[in-house]
């Protein structure tokens, strides 16, 4: 169901910037803005296609924050013309920092606003699957996973599949956030504990900006 | 021994793919600071080169990213339609989110907003008593690009964390616009000239 296009309240709440307004906003669109930008998509007419950032995790991470933070930026809100749904709006700024990012990366990609929204209707996006990770690696977390407790199930479900917030997962439970971040915790302990008896060590560190030191 | 493995890697585990909910967290409270950080009320923080001399500038030095442009009508940005458009003054700022420059504790995020110009954003810290420099922002890893011809609001880049990687003191973050992505070298070399706008600001990291 269309999120601005049909609640007033919430569009004037949106322009004006109000924080749980925008929360609304990020939580509906999130996972869809991951996902295209972990696929990439293809230019319409062109045969162009721009490449996702499903292996460089740490990207991705920055990728998402981009798109909303230009989405959400005042000149952001104020481009959203409140008549058409958000979603196009929102999937032509992701595909906008993703040609960014691409040309960062020495491609030259036509990137008219008109061809970036046109091509939100021609590429469907995929369930990512965590190619970065070893299929050894998969198989443990699937094995957790389909171990865990009714609890855990459904933290997972509600935090790592539908997407959630910590609040709006734990209103879903009938637990307090405090609950919530403790479940969160075991969630992920549970699975290192596995990984760990499984012999599988880390493979990276993920950062929100890599950064790089050098003698100055 | 392994190192231990961050909330971030297991979210992204747990998510079969994708960056993870904790850090779905994290981005959206960056975005909401920065949103709220963009309100006028934070227009003190910010200034163009004409602004330089005055009194509100100088009791907020430790605050201030001196923006520097060359004449921008040699940008080839320009050449693509954007001369038309009536340019604000250039301006840059760089703010520690939540925080303040002079005591921008250790796990804080960085911000750098380029104003009145369009390039790419190189930064970097470098410690005041000398050691090893750390790069944000290059060619070799990120150089975001930023539209900020027009430029109400002033563009905003990704944030940069404030890593363990920075010691506890001061740093001279420089931040340099340029007209293409440029690697660590060719930036150190840089001709002042050269860059579409130029500044830096003093950082002073503390423990949190």
């Amino acid at each position: 169901m269309p999120l601005l296009r049909t609640d007033g309240a919430l569009l004037d709440r949106f322009r004006a910037g109000v924080p749980e307004a925008l929360a609304a906003v990020y939580w509906r669109f999130v996972r869809k803005v991951e996902r295209l930008l972990s696929a990439g998509f293809e230019v319409r007419g062109r045969g162009t296609w721009v490449g996702g950032a499903c292996r460089q995790p740490d990207d991705l991470a920055d990728l998402v924050q981009e798109v909303f933070v230009r989405a959400f930026s005042e000149k952001g809100r104020r481009a959203y013309d409140g008549l058409r749904d958000y979603g196009p709006y929102l999937y032509a700024i992701a595909r906008n920092v993703l040609v960014d990012w691409a040309r960062v990366r020495g491609r030259e990609i036509p990137s008219s606003w008109a061809e970036l929204e046109a091509a939100i209707e021609m590429a469907p996006v995929p369930e990512d699957r965590a190619p970065w990770e070893a299929p050894v690696t998969m198989r443990v977390v699937e094995e957790y996973l389909a171990a865990l407790p009714q609890d855990l199930r459904e933290v997972h479900r509600l935090r790592h599949e539908e997407g959630l917030s910590q609040e709006q997962a734990a209103e879903k439970l009938g637990v307090g956030r405090q609950t919530l971040r403790r479940l969160d915790r075991h969630l992920r302990d549970g699975l290192a504990a596995a990984l760990d008896a499984a012999g599988i060590s880390t493979c990276r560190q993920p950062e929100f900006t890599p950064v790089r030191s050098e003698k100055g | 021994m392994n190192p231990p493995r961050t909330n971030e890697e297991l979210d992204s585990l747990l998510g079969r793919g994708g960056i993870g909910a904790a850090r779905r967290d994290a981005i959206l409270q960056t975005v909401l600071a920065r949103v709220k950080a963009e309100s006028p009320a934070r227009t003190r923080w910010r200034w163009s080169l004409a602004g330089f001399g005055t009194a509100a500038v100088a009791a907020t030095a430790l605050f201030l990213l001196v923006p520097w442009f060359s004449p921008p009508a040699s940008s080839p940005f320009r050449a693509k339609g954007t001369a038309a458009k009536a340019s604000a003054t250039p301006s840059a700022e760089i703010e520690c989110l939540g925080a303040a420059l002079d005591a921008c504790p250790t796990g804080s995020l960085l911000v750098v907003r380029v104003a009145g110009v369009h390039g790419f954003v190189s930064a970097w810290a470098e410690p005041a008593q000398g050691g090893e420099r750390i790069w944000y922002f290059s060619a070799e890893t990120f150089s975001p690009l930023v539209d900020a011809v027009t430029t109400t609001p002033a563009a905003t880049t990704r944030a940069i964390k404030i890593g363990p990687e920075h010691a506890a003191g001061a740093y001279v973050v420089k931040v340099r616009v340029t007209e293409r992505a440029m690697g660590r070298d060719d930036l150190l070399r840089l001709p002042e000239s050269a860059a579409l706008a130029k500044g830096q600001a003093l950082l002073t990291v503390t423990s949190p």
